[in-house]
């Protein structure tokens, strides 16, 4: 029998506001452990928790940008829950009327488009971490509630997700519309980002869904794309074997690359939801929600769109362009400097990026889009070759200095004078009687060889055409 | 409405409480006791009324993002029941694979 995967995935996005969502205490993740609290926060009785406008807005611009609807009523909930790190014992969140319901991102997974929907964003508050000490012995765990309180957004997709490929696009687009908006920092090491899969096997055209686990730990995308694919096997093998799937949560071991069952008292729960008394309602009208919408900033895809239609760039190229804005925000700065767009393209995705651990750093890079702009120029000019241009890129790279400046103290300038030229070819050709008389009986092969004894000759400085042209003279 | 013993388990078992079998029977009687009586509210024609997610008659209470003095560090460690290395100390949570 043949299975097919049904997965659906989990995001909790921590929103980057600077204060948490229903208290005054900062966000700030470096923090010393336990610093930044308040009786708000650690849940002391009395004290009276106030929504953070701003979370609301981030999480109506995170909506938008997800194609979703946002709701003109929604409120919050208490889910009940013991676990230490949450202090009172509920999680403030939303229950049956989140801020935000249905929408799609689109991902591209080979050729293939396809939607993947959204059943809900809703807000919500972070619980504390908790470290488990690594001495057996001690039997305890150590508890910092700085994280108590921050605001999240938790993004649930409906089960349209059919391979650990597909769960991945799904993962960068939404990081990168979140990383557009700049509504999260979207750090997976950090916790600003996780993800929990539910994924289930059914028989392959079948409609109804098998018995569903949930996986949880994963703290890269690269993780939860093989904790998929390691579940898929897993579960396969125990079908396949006619055993039945037990309902369950399983974590993802990064060290053993499996997922283990989590043990089950650990999910004897029952969330018994109810409204959250202390927290009036959210009702906003079409206004506030178009002046949220008016401060988005143009979206990964729209802005693909129009680097194909506006810079003429193939589809590939504006792609990986703008997978992060401060890459997308580099090259039009650079194209502004009115460099060929392709020209631009071409030289950050092969030269810049490859010394760009990650594009979301672009602004720290030594070449700085007006460095890379003259440095073009000189190409276009013919002060320099283009091979000569990535020694120069390499050196820019290297100390942050000016092409102009690197050119000129290197004594890299492209030679042009004829005479020059003449001399070197002359000394090459004179040198070389072979490769010559292999040329003259028709071995076409032999004169690429020359060009590149020429062009060895004057370090590279040699203007190329011209010693192609001499060279063809002195031949013929 | 009767609260029967394994309501009572339920409960206990989400509550992380151990029960003897002595306190199983009291909160069984007591629990049935309480939910009998509120049980009365039953009583009342609802037919007509909204159901109401709220209480109070407010909407849209919002404070600005602006980051206020956190407690001291000391003030949580006093009412920790155990703190070390400025950390809250529990019982151990996840004890591993199976």
């Amino acid at each position: 029998m043949e299975f097919e995967p049904v997965i659906g995935l989990e995001v909790h996005v921590q929103l980057n506001t600077a204060t948490k969502i229903f208290c005054g205490c900062s966000t700030r993740f470096k923090a010393d452990a336990n610093t930044q609290t308040c009786p708000v926060c650690l849940g002391l009785p009395g004290v009276l928790p106030v929504l953070n406008e701003e979370a609301l807005r981030k999480a109506i611009m995170a909506g938008l940008a997800l194609n979703s609807t946002i709701a003109t009523y929604s409120k919050f909930d208490r889910k009940n829950y013991f676990y230490p790190d949450l202090p009172k014992a509920y999680q403030i969140s939303q229950y049956d009327k989140p801020i935000c319901l249905g929408g799609f991102i689109e991902i591209k997974t080979g050729d293939a488009a396809k939607k993947i929907g959204i059943t809900r964003l809703h807000l919500e508050e972070d619980a504390g971490k908790s470290i488990h000490s690594e001495d057996p012995g001690k039997k305890v765990s150590y508890v910092n509630f700085n994280r108590t309180g921050v605001p999240l957004a938790e993004i649930v997709s409906e089960p349209d997700i059919a391979s650990s490929d597909e769960a991945y696009a799904y993962l960068q687009n939404l990081k990168t519309i979140m990383k557009y908006l700049e509504v999260s920092d979207c750090n997976m090491e950090e916790g600003s980002l996780r993800c929990d899969v539910n994924i289930s096997l059914r028989e392959k055209g079948t409609r109804p869904f098998g018995q569903k686990v949930e996986i949880k730990n994963m703290n890269s995308f690269r993780a939860v794309k093989m904790a998929i694919e390691f579940e898929i096997q897993r579960q396969t093998r125990a079908l396949s074997g006619g055993e039945r799937i037990l309902q369950e949560t399983r974590l993802w071991d990064a060290n053993r690359s499996e997922t283990f069952s989590m043990r089950s008292k650990e999910e004897a729960h029952d969330y018994r939801y109810f409204p959250e008394p202390d927290l009036p309602p959210v009702m906003i009208d079409q206004a506030y929600i178009d002046a949220i919408r008016s401060r988005l900033p143009e979206l990964p895809a729209q802005r693909q769109a129009r680097f194909v239609a506006e810079y003429g760039l193939p589809p590939y190229d504006a792609e990986v362009l703008t997978a992060s804005r401060p890459m997308a925000d580099y090259y039009e700065a650079v194209v502004k400097e009115g460099v060929n767009p392709k020209k631009a393209s071409n030289w950050i995705m092969v030269e810049l990026m490859a010394r760009l651990d990650d594009p979301e750093n672009v602004q720290a890079f030594n070449v700085q889009p007006l460095q890379l702009a003259s440095l073009l120029r000189l190409i276009d000019d013919g002060t320099i070759s283009g091979k000569i241009a990535k020694t120069v890129f390499e050196e820019m790279a290297r100390t942050g200095g000016d092409p102009a400046s690197i050119v000129k103290e290197k004594g890299l300038v492209q030679v042009t004078d004829t005479s020059a030229i003449e001399e070197v070819v002359d000394r090459v050709l004179a040198g070389n009687p072979q490769s010559v008389a292999d040329f003259r009986s028709g071995k076409g092969k032999a004169l690429g060889f020359l060009v590149g004894q020429v062009m060895k000759e004057s370090r590279g400085k040699a203007n190329p055409q011209m010693v192609n042209e001499i060279l063809m003279k002195k031949l013929s | 409405m009767k609260i029967d013993e394994s309501q009572i388990l339920r409960v206990a078992e989400l509550a992380r409480l151990d029960l003897g079998d002595d306190e199983k029977k009291e909160f069984s009687t007591q629990l049935s006791d309480i939910i009998s009586y509120v049980e009365k509210i039953n009583e009342l024609d609802t037919a007509d009324v909204a159901p109401s997610d709220h209480i109070v008659e407010l909407k849209n209470v919002f404070r600005a993002d602006t980051v206020l003095p956190s407690i001291d560090r000391a003030a949580l460690e006093k009412i920790a029941p155990r703190f070390e290395d400025g950390h809250v100390v529990v019982p151990i949570i996840i004890e591993g694979q199976e």
